[in-house]
């Protein structure tokens, strides 16, 4: 079964008298271990798309069903719980808690999800030894480089435990070192931990990573490539 | 919580200087209010204590008509019966007749209209403290000529305080209010004017008479005046009394006017006796002030046992023609005064309040708008919004107690300091004072129940303020608050 069920996907944002159709009839399957990045111009509807899929907008038309659950049918504040049990979210930039340390910003999360202080610390540390940031964790996200911020960003997004992540743009703010650094982190956990990733892009480095290229255009999906 | 407390405490120090300017004003207006407060209600009770408590009483029996028109007919009979109901009643605590009438005061080709008050003179002076005003020092024309030692500038200067004082004490603060040069020669000033009278004793025929009064006969002690005027039921009242001892009160008007007598010796001028069938005398008093073992103050709580105490004597007395006034009734002025300056005082608090209410809400408006992304961040990633609201009130409400906490701490020590050692006004100041008789002294409130209502009040205020993130929290849309 598909951890992710796009059917008939219709997004229309109405700004006063004017009707701007961002999604206009998207289907979508992401299975479970997928690495997808979907790629697109600017104004596509990239962004409109992961914000449907991580229940950040409610569409106009169509379902968004998630492990079984459609999304689109839940309340403000249960979306709000679903997503802190079910998706990780790494945007392109200012992610963090600029109050919280890398530590505490992992911990965070798992502190809404009421996890225990021994599970906290000791998930804490191991996601930051993955992602190579053991030896920052008590510095404040302004006290890091762009790079290790999205890296601190990736390792929140994994503390939850969640089904998919979602990054819109997630290195369109790092040199190239970073974004190599950052697009291999992110491939080893779908390889290790069969962490589920969607990316938003027009990164050409970052597609020549991906395993999936979901192709969009003026709202409608005009490609769709199985790479590896 | 704790969680949400350390987000919202280290949020408050990402702008250092906005979150000290802010509590810094909410500092300011706990700093006014309580310091203006504690004046407000120390003055309130100063003056309660002063006039109520040691002059007019809790409570007054009167004849019926005596309060609307005070004539020396409307007098009730100070009988055996009556003090023994008064003395047996244990909400009372005290009680003092009085017998007070106009009269004309003359000496030698002087004279002048008066106010002639028999008293009980020992328990008048324990009551009211009569003999604390007794002149002991006289600084006039004979006594600047001895002050040799005075610069030529403060021998002009003292001239001004040509009076009667009834210690160096007011010598001293009358002088220092004129000029403070005056500091060095303060006891060598009062060695060179010494006054010397005594009160006066029950049974004899003796007067005490204000300075003022006094000073526009020409008469000193061991002088005497005669007394002229209506007594009881159309008699002529009069009589030739000799002066124990001048009186240095307070108050000007009743220094211009006031003369002491032994209670007997006024019914004696006034004629306010009469022989009943039975032989006895039934003597006459213009009124018996009472205190009742409650304490007076102008907390509308701490009236209520008092107009207990006063309804219940007034149905006991009833059939007798008498009537019982509580002191909000008797000094109506004085209670009303007292509730405006209250109100109004209040009224401006609550001015300040909003003012600096709306500064922290200037504050509260910045930090929203700068956190527009966060929040929306804050929100995907499954922070509820009713934790997101915690943290911002939690903000809003450690910048104001921290504020308020530091006002507290600095007004607490001086607005004690302040009621033990209360500020003296000059003479020009002490206005407000002349119509009651008493010391023109700003002592403050001591700390008490204002010092936590007055906070909590401010607290409310701010937190009011509130209501914004809270409301702009729920509407907030998280799509939106992205892409911001
Ligand atoms: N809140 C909104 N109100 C009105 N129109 C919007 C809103 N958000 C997006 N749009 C419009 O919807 C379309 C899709 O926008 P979207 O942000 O999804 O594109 P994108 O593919 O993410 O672009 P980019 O690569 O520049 O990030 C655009 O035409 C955009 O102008
Ligand atoms: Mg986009």
């Amino acid at each position: 079964m598909a951890v992710i069920e796009i059917k008939n996907l219709h997004k229309i944002y109405k700004s006063g008298e004017v009707e701007v159709p961002a999604i206009r009839g998207v289907d979508l399957q992401i299975e479970q271990g997928e690495f997808t990045a979907i790629v697109g111009p600017s104004g596509s509807g990239k962004t409109t798309l992961l914000n449907l899929i991580g229940g950040l907008d409610d569409p106009t038309e169509g379902v968004v069903i998630i492990d079984g659950t459609d999304i689109t049918k839940l309340k403000d504040n249960q979306l709000i719980d679903f997503r802190l049990w079910n998706i990780g979210f790494v945007f392109q930039a200012y992610n963090l808690i600029p109050v919280l340390t890398a530590k505490e910003n992992i911990e965070f999360i798992m502190h809404l999800q009421g996890k225990s202080k021994e599970e906290r610390e000791s998930r804490t540390m191991e996601l930051l030894e993955k992602v190579g940031l053991a030896d920052r964790a008590n510095s404040r996200p302004s006290q890091l480089s762009g790079g290790q911020q999205q890296r601190v960003a990736v390792a929140r997004a994994l503390a939850s435990k969640p089904k998919f992540v979602l990054a819109d743009e997630p290195t369109a703010n790092l040199d190239s070192v970073a974004t190599s650094n950052l697009l291999d982190l992110m491939e080893r956990l779908n390889q290790e931990e069969n962490m589920t990733f969607i990316f938003a892009t027009h990164d050409q480095r970052v597609i020549d990573k991906a395993h999936r290229i979901v192709q969009i255009e003026d709202g409608h999906i005009v490609g769709d490539q199985q790479i590896k | 919580m704790k969680e949400m407390l350390k987000i919202a405490w280290r949020n408050l120090w990402r702008n250092k200087r906005r979150t000290i300017i802010t509590a810094s004003s909410v500092f300011f207006a706990a700093l006014i209010a309580l310091t203006m407060r504690s004046f407000q209600l120390g003055f309130y009770n100063y003056t309660i204590n002063s006039v109520i408590e040691h002059f007019v009483g809790h409570l007054q029996i009167q004849q019926q008509d005596y309060h609307n028109n005070p004539s020396i007919d409307n007098v009730l009979e100070f009988s055996d019966s009556l003090q023994q109901l008064l003395s047996k009643d244990p909400d009372i605590k005290f009680f003092i007749p009085r017998l007070e009438s106009g009269a004309m005061a003359s000496h030698a080709n002087a004279s002048k209209v008066c106010m002639v008050v028999g008293i009980n003179p020992i328990k008048e002076n324990y009551f009211s403290g009569i003999s604390k005003h007794l002149a002991k020092y006289k600084i006039d024309e004979q006594s600047i000529q001895k002050m040799g030692f005075l610069p030529a500038e403060l021998r002009v200067l003292i001239n001004k305080a040509q009076g009667y004082y009834s210690s160096k004490e007011k010598i001293k603060d009358v002088l220092l209010a004129l000029s403070k040069k005056f500091g060095p020669y303060i006891d060598r000033i009062a060695k060179e004017s010494p006054y010397h009278g005594h009160y006066i004793k029950p049974g004899e025929n003796q007067i005490l008479v204000a300075g003022g009064l006094a000073n526009y006969l020409g008469v000193n002690v061991g002088d005497s005046i005669v007394l002229l005027g209506q007594g009881y039921h159309g008699s002529t009242a009069i009589g030739k009394y000799r002066i124990a001892g001048i009186l240095a009160l307070p108050s000007p008007l009743m220094n211009r006017t006031f003369i002491y007598m032994p209670l007997r010796c006024a019914q004696e001028l006034f004629s306010t006796y009469d022989i009943k069938p039975n032989g006895d005398t039934a003597r006459y008093v213009s009124y018996i002030a009472v205190n009742t073992r409650f304490q007076a103050s102008i907390r509308p709580y701490d009236y209520i046992p008092i107009e207990r105490v006063r309804q219940r004597l007034d149905r006991e007395l009833k059939g007798k023609n008498l009537r019982v006034l509580g002191w909000k009734q008797i000094n109506k002025t004085l209670y009303q005064q007292i509730q405006s300056d209250n109100i109004s005082g209040q009224i401006i608090l609550m001015v300040i309040y909003i003012i600096i209410a709306f500064g922290v809400f200037g504050t509260v408006l910045m930090l929203m708008a700068e956190r527009r992304k966060e929040f929306g961040i804050m929100l995907s990633i499954g922070m509820s919004r009713g934790k997101l609201r915690q943290t911002l009130v939690l903000e809003i409400f450690i910048m104001t107690v921290m504020g308020i906490i530091a006002a507290i701490l600095i007004t607490y020590p001086v607005v004690t300091y302040l009621h033990y050692h209360p500020i003296y006004l000059g003479n020009e100041a002490a206005k407000a004072y002349e119509q009651f008789n008493f010391e023109p002294y700003m002592p403050t409130q001591l700390p008490d129940i204002y010092f936590l209502i007055q906070p909590l009040v401010i607290l409310i205020m701010m937190m009011l303020t509130s209501i914004y993130p809270i409301i702009y929290i729920s509407k907030l849309k998280v799509s939106k608050a992205l892409r911001a």
